[in-house]
């Protein structure tokens, strides 16, 4: 039986659960309670669709220009990817990969999966999906280290034509992504997968 | 009272809302939720003492972090450096504040609120005395902590002086040092905090 079906509320803020009404102070904290996050579905999609919106932009716009020896040289995610596997860094190049490409694609997949199941009342995989939620509930924050990359290596390598990192519009947009990506699964309740398994959505 | 007392007992499961009936738990022990098998909760040795000790051990920590530079390039004899806070704000001479604000509030302003705010609260708790605003302050600390990004910042750091390596000398500086301390603090303070136990005695409801 869950703490809803019985007529109780979660806190969410510290967790206690008590019998009142949706928007009533907590009597433990005094912050409001709310048996579900308000309107989950909508907020999540609506971040989910925006950061795959700007994941396009996030890719396709240079993230940093490396000037070397007089050369200028602009560089995407993938290529900075890319030229770390050309210079034979395979762990750097298997971490930036995971960090900038595989967790914000995959925390976007994992949403709309999720969100789409919710919708269809879908009954099976249950624990699955919760394994899935996990993941993206740990690892979502990572995709960060290109963003603190491309801004260290712009603030230490100033050394005009010899050697400069400058940083391009791509780390805008792809910082959009991820904080959207962030919002997204703060905005998602996983308590809806087993309520519309249930029917109770 | 009766309806309080066995709302102690009670705790719904925060990612499936399973209700269960707790058992009282041994130190050491953990309660799983029987339906999605999250972490409902974790009985702690010591639950306040211990946090605000590792936090104050962080917010010292962070305090060296700001005085000392983190890295330091050298090529044919032009040395650059960098501090965490002129990391953070470099890119606002490209134009980049939205960047610029993202790596300030991840990097510097929200470790350091959640810091304040959990000393603010767990040290006079340590000694025995609730403060005046425990209640607000230990909702905030719940708020800061997921914006903290130091140990996403740290691998960050990491992948520079690798990547760097390449192109010049990398000088790591004794803020690297700091900051790796602060992140080992830092963490077993998360993993020390009993938030339960603190909710229960700063709370309206006693017990």
């Amino acid at each position: 039986m869950t703490a809803k079906g019985r007529g109780w509320i979660r806190c969410p803020t510290c967790g206690l659960p008590s019998q009142i009404q949706d928007h009533h102070p907590c009597p433990r904290c005094l912050a409001p309670v709310l048996s579900r996050k308000p309107n989950s579905l909508q907020r999540t999609w609506a971040l989910t669709l925006s950061a795959a919106t700007l994941y396009v932009p996030a890719n396709v716009y240079p993230i940093m220009t490396v000037i070397q020896m007089g050369h200028g040289q602009s560089k995407t995610i993938l290529a900075g990817v890319l030229a770390l596997v050309e210079a034979n860094m395979w762990p750097l190049a298997l971490i930036v990969f995971i960090a900038s490409v595989i967790v914000p694609l995959g925390k976007i997949i994992i949403l709309m999966y999720l969100l789409i199941s919710i919708q269809m009342g879908v009954t099976t995989h249950l624990k699955e999906r919760m394994i899935l939620y996990r993941l993206m509930e740990t690892f979502g924050h990572w995709s960060m280290v290109d963003i603190f990359l491309v801004t260290m290596l712009a603030t230490l390598v100033k050394m005009g034509t010899l050697a400069t990192i400058e940083p391009e519009i791509g780390v805008s947009f792809f910082g959009a992504v991820v904080v959207l990506t962030l919002f997204a699964a703060r905005a998602f309740d996983p308590r809806l997968i087993w309520d519309s398994a249930h029917g109770h959505l | 009272m009766a309806r309080i007392t066995s709302a102690i007992t009670l705790v719904a499961c925060h990612d499936c809302d399973l209700l269960h009936r707790l058992p009282s738990l041994k130190e050491g022990e953990v309660a799983c939720c029987l339906r999605c098998g999250a972490v409902l909760a974790r009985r702690r040795s010591d639950p306040v003492v211990r946090c605000a000790a590792l936090t104050l051990s962080a917010l010292l920590l962070f305090v060296i972090v700001n005085f000392f530079p983190l890295l330091g390039l050298n090529l044919g004899g032009r040395e650059t450096s960098m501090t965490l806070l002129e990391g953070a704000l470099e890119l606002g001479g490209h134009g980049m504040w939205d960047v610029v604000a993202l790596v300030f509030f991840t990097s510097w302003m929200f470790p350091l609120l959640h810091f304040l705010v959990l000393l603010y609260v767990l040290f006079p708790l340590a000694l025995g005395r609730v403060v005046p605003g425990a209640l607000t302050m230990f909702k905030a600390a719940g708020l800061f902590s997921p914006w903290g990004m130091i140990g996403v910042y740290m691998l960050g750091v990491f992948v520079a002086i690798v990547k760097l390596a390449d192109l010049a000398t990398v000088i790591p500086g004794m803020a690297v040092y700091a900051l790796g301390g602060l992140l080992v603090c830092s963490t077993a303070a998360g993993h020390a905090l009993d938030h339960d136990a603190v909710w229960k005695q700063i709370g309206r409801t006693k017990g």
